[in-house]
């Protein structure tokens, strides 16, 4: 008789379990039950500085392309009335999943006062200088050489010797990474790292008259000074020799060819990497290099020096420099 | 000066003002609606942001030829309400936006793009370490383009049978196909989904890129860009066709039009039947 009750208890007990189990089921798949998926990772986006261009349109292509469902963000950016203190106090309290920094002070700062949240960062220049910490993911600022160097073939087709002149303090790994790319594109580099202030002038001629085209990189012994610049790229228009280069702020002085990365690319790159790692997902690349090119092509200082360029490649040029 | 004096004079201020004010209503609806002829171009297949250069580079060599202007959009949703407003001058589009929006808009193709001979295109899939369509799953695609576009030409690419990974996979849009190509080169993408010309084009630019990817899908040939006016065009536009036509007769009219990505253009009607009837 008792062991009678007890099956009919265990019985009812399993009964009940199975019940709730089903309804559990029914409530989960009606949606009634918030799926824990359903709460939202939370991005905490800190911008150096408000009024650069650059950095508001990374900011505006990461959150257009992230999954609103699956994302809020929290905006925070450095200026005199918001302090790296407030931003302190802010990832403490707002408590992130993820911290995206835009430019070099943004990310130095989440760095600083992230703990030990993962941070994303963008538009750092040369990124490498800040250290890096095991949960930190970015995007480069920088084309890879290989891209810079292929889409400039692209362009101006047919020179193949490329001038370059560098500080092996500053660039030496750089330069060993465009010498490879180089070859692997049937290109030639030619390099000149060996110079003093007082003779740079002789040493840039004799560079011009072993060349095709000079490629003017990122390097602050090269670029010390104004006068410094505007000397090379004389000498490059007296040589009849154009000049390719990173930034458009070159354009004044002649540059033919300025290959820079985009901008809105390098933000939706973030957000797509940002949601990899919100899943924790296997990221292959942790620093990715931006996928996105902006080309600027002068087509008046080509005329002036007289080198043709591919016409067929003018669909992919954002912005031509005719003669006024 | 009395009081009636003064309302007097005004009344008559008022009287002259009113009749100045319809006068000038009455000579512009007379006028011809809008003098200047617009070419409003927008393309959903492509995200390089040259507007400013197309806009000074068009506006230049049409100015020159006539009472004509340039306008390019960089929303869809702007483009089509200027065309379903004004319903006036020449829209340039892309073969994939004409077929959508000519049920919406009925249009009336008149010219179709033509680079290296060719009429038509084909988008291509393709990639280095993924070698199979299931394994799309998860990853990131590369394309120039808006992602409705995107996502549209994989749809077309995988068909029905991969319906289900399509939603599983994450898109990057990048200015132009060779940096989609490229972008699978330095692993920031597993896949690019591009032009088979602009594939054919690495091989020139990075040849080892080239050699590392394989093809995984292809699309059906598309036409390249078309030239239409709306069915109820309120203005005859023929002078302004004849323009967009003769410029690949001209250096300078040809080189703008490679900006489109174009060597010149070829009219509906003189198009085979079996190809025009595609534009109807």
């Amino acid at each position: 008789m008792i062991a009678q009750m007890k099956m009919n208890f265990s019985k009812s007990i399993n009964r009940l379990i199975l019940k709730l189990i089903f309804q559990l089921v029914i409530l989960f798949l009606m949606g009634v039950v918030p799926a824990f998926a359903d709460n939202p990772s939370k991005i905490f986006i800190v911008n150096s500085d408000a009024t650069v261009t650059k950095y508001r349109e990374v900011k505006l292509a990461f959150i257009s392309q992230l999954n609103k469902q699956t994302n809020s963000t929290v905006e925070f950016t450095i200026d005199d009335n918001h302090t790296p203190e407030q931003l302190e106090k802010l990832i403490k309290s707002e408590n992130p999943d993820l911290i995206f920094s835009i430019g070099s002070q943004a990310y130095q700062l989440s760095s600083q006062y992230g703990e030990n949240k993962p941070i994303l960062f963008s538009s750092a220049i040369n990124w490498q200088r800040f250290g890096h910490r095991d949960n930190t993911f970015g995007i480069a600022n920088e084309l890879s050489m290989s891209q810079e160097l292929s889409l400039s073939r692209y362009v101006l087709p047919g020179l193949n010797r490329i001038g370059v002149i560098y500080d092996p303090k500053f660039n030496t790994e750089r330069i060993a990474e465009a010498r490879k790319q180089a070859t692997e594109l049937g290109l030639t580099l030619v390099e000149l790292n060996n110079f003093e202030a007082d003779s740079l002038e002789k040493n840039v001629e004799e560079l011009l008259s072993k060349i095709d085209i000079l490629w003017l990189i990122a390097d602050p012994s090269v670029l010390s000074d104004k006068d410094t610049v505007e000397k090379i790229f004389n000498l490059s228009t007296e040589h009849k020799k154009p000049i390719i280069t990173y930034s458009n702020a070159f354009m004044s002085y002649g540059a033919s060819l300025i290959i820079a990365a985009d901008t809105p690319t390098m933000g939706r790159q973030a957000a797509n990497l940002a949601q990899n790692i919100l899943l924790h997902e296997r990221i292959k690349e942790v620093v990715q290099t931006p996928a996105g090119s902006h080309i600027a092509l002068n087509v008046c200082q080509l005329n002036k020096i007289n080198i043709r360029y591919n016409a067929d490649a003018l669909d992919a040029v954002n912005q031509i420099i005719e003669c006024k | 000066m009395s009081i009636n004096t003064f309302t007097n004079i005004n009344r008559c201020t008022i009287k002259t003002l009113l009749s100045v004010f319809f006068t000038l209503v009455l000579l512009i609806q007379t006028a011809p609606a809008g003098t200047t002829s617009t070419v409003f171009f927008y393309n959903p297949e492509s995200s390089v942001d040259n507007f400013a250069a197309l806009k000074s580079e068009f506006d230049d060599y049409l100015s020159n030829l006539g009472e004509f202007a340039f306008q390019p959009f960089s929303e869809r949703a702007t483009f089509e309400t200027a065309l379903t407003e004004k319903s006036q001058g020449i829209y340039l589009l892309s073969s994939w936006h004409y077929t959508q929006l000519n049920s919406k808009t009925p249009l009336e193709a008149k010219l179709v793009g033509v680079s290296k001979g060719e009429l038509q295109q084909r988008k291509i899939l393709t990639a280095k370490d993924i070698s199979t369509i299931s394994s799309l799953s998860g990853a990131t695609i590369a394309g120039a383009g808006s992602d409705e576009y995107i996502k549209g030409q994989l749809q077309q690419m995988l068909g029905s049978e991969y319906s289900v990974i399509i939603p599983k996979i994450k898109l990057l849009s990048v200015p132009k196909d060779i940096d989609a190509l490229m972008a699978v080169g330095y692993g920031v993408a597993g896949a690019a989904i591009s032009s088979e010309t602009s594939f054919n084009k690495l091989a020139m630019i990075n040849p080892k890129q080239h050699a590392q990817l394989k093809k995984l899908a292809d699309g059906e040939k598309n036409f390249l860009l078309i030239a239409a006016v709306t069915k109820v065009q309120k203005t005859d536009e023929t002078p302004l066709l004849k323009v967009i036509e003769g410029m690949q007769d001209q250096e300078i009219g040809e080189r703008k039009l490679k900006m489109l990505g174009l060597d010149g253009w070829k009219r509906i009607d003189a198009l085979d039947a079996s190809l025009s009837k595609q534009l109807r």
